[in-house]
């Protein structure tokens, strides 16, 4: 329940920043999955809207918190889970591209720290007209 | 008339021919058999393997540094998965999914061994896989070593695994894998296949099932 509330407020959060900063892109339930303090990766999901008339696309992502940030797409194709990272994530006018677990996702290299439960990532996010907007996700344990 | 019993007489043999090959047939898909190996029970939202396959033996090491071989597989059901811990995303899902299903396990005594293979020693020295696999519970268990044993125990078990981009010295690579659980009966022998996505309560469910089945 407590994580629940954590998701809504920090998707509230998103809300606001994400409005104010590029009206057409909305990104909903941004969240990572806490990681082992081990880890040198993470991964990030989210749903991301394009509510504009105009086909656009993310062409970068990058993170204060991280050595680097890729968005990949994950297939399966000959009885491997395979990822691939991508150059953008077209987000085509009027539709939603959700990140998710076994599938498309941000991955992050090299965690500054060990972000546990209840930590905030910031992530900036660029688009093809080189905009850049900022959105805070929760780290989920 | 006298000609006809010489006539059926070559019938009769291929008859009976036949009949044995349709026993023998039988006889090997296990439909005649009375024991309960050669069949599996159904609803399940895993292949289960009517013949549970044999693991040859392969010489590896347990995240403490201890030698890890087919015979630990004996002794207790165990789930299985092979990945790297540079994974962002379907190692941390498939250990969460058996984290879940070790924590619906009711008791001591049901606890099956959960078994994390990483076919990517080279970034996964045991105390690293220690780290790792202990931060889902402490009693999961950490498994690597030399590519050549790795390979001898992902053959038998069909899980593939393979490097891209890879370069020498290099820390930034991606290991492309099977994404099944495999679920390991207490005769070293591979039972069931789950396959993404994985939901903890069926896992958990089949493990009931395919343990009363087998064992009841």
């Amino acid at each position: 329940m407590l994580h629940l509330i954590k998701k809504s407020f920090a998707v509230l959060i998103l809300l606001m920043s994400t409005s104010a900063l590029a009206d057409h892109i909305i990104i909903k339930e941004a969240w990572l999955p806490e990681a082992a303090p081990v880890a040198k990766v993470m991964a990030a999901y989210m749903n991301i809207t394009n509510r504009g008339t105009k086909n656009s696309s993310i062409t970068n992502v990058s993170s204060p918190q991280f050595k680097k940030v890729e968005i990949h797409s994950m297939t399966h194709a000959n009885g491997m889970m395979q990822m691939k990272k991508l150059d953008g994530v077209k987000l085509l006018a009027g539709k939603t591209v959700a990140l998710e677990p076994g599938g498309f996702h941000m991955m992050l290299f090299n965690p500054k720290k060990w972000f546990e439960d209840g930590s905030n990532i910031t992530l900036n996010i660029t688009l093809d007209n080189n905009e850049t907007f900022q959105i805070i996700a929760p780290v989920i344990k | 008339m006298p000609t006809e019993p010489k006539s059926s007489l070559p019938l009769l043999i291929i008859i009976v021919i036949l009949l044995s090959v349709a026993a023998g047939v039988l006889l090997n898909q296990g439909y005649l058999s009375t024991s309960r190996d050669n069949k599996t029970p159904t609803g399940l939202e895993a292949t289960v393997l009517p013949n549970a396959r044999p693991i040859r033996n392969f010489e590896l090491i347990d995240h403490h540094g201890k030698p890890f071989t087919a015979d630990n597989l004996k002794g207790n059901w165990s789930f299985t998965f092979f990945g790297f811990t540079h994974c962002p995303d379907v190692c941390p899902t498939a250990l969460k999914i058996m984290q879940q299903v070790w924590k619906k396990l009711p008791s001591e005594k049901t606890k099956p061994n959960m078994l994390f293979f990483s076919v990517d020693p080279d970034r996964d020295p045991p105390d690293v896989l220690k780290k790792y696999v202990t931060y889902y519970h402490p009693d999961f268990m950490g498994i690597t070593g030399k590519l050549d044993q790795l390979d001898i125990i992902t053959n038998q078990l069909g899980i593939l695994y393979g490097y891209g981009d890879k370069e020498e010295g290099s820390e930034d690579y991606n290991v492309n894998h099977s994404a099944q659980i495999l679920l390991i009966d207490p005769q070293g022998r591979m039972r069931a296949v789950f396959s993404p996505p994985y939901d903890a309560g069926s896992i958990s469910h089949a493990l009931d099932v395919i343990r009363n089945f087998y064992e009841g």
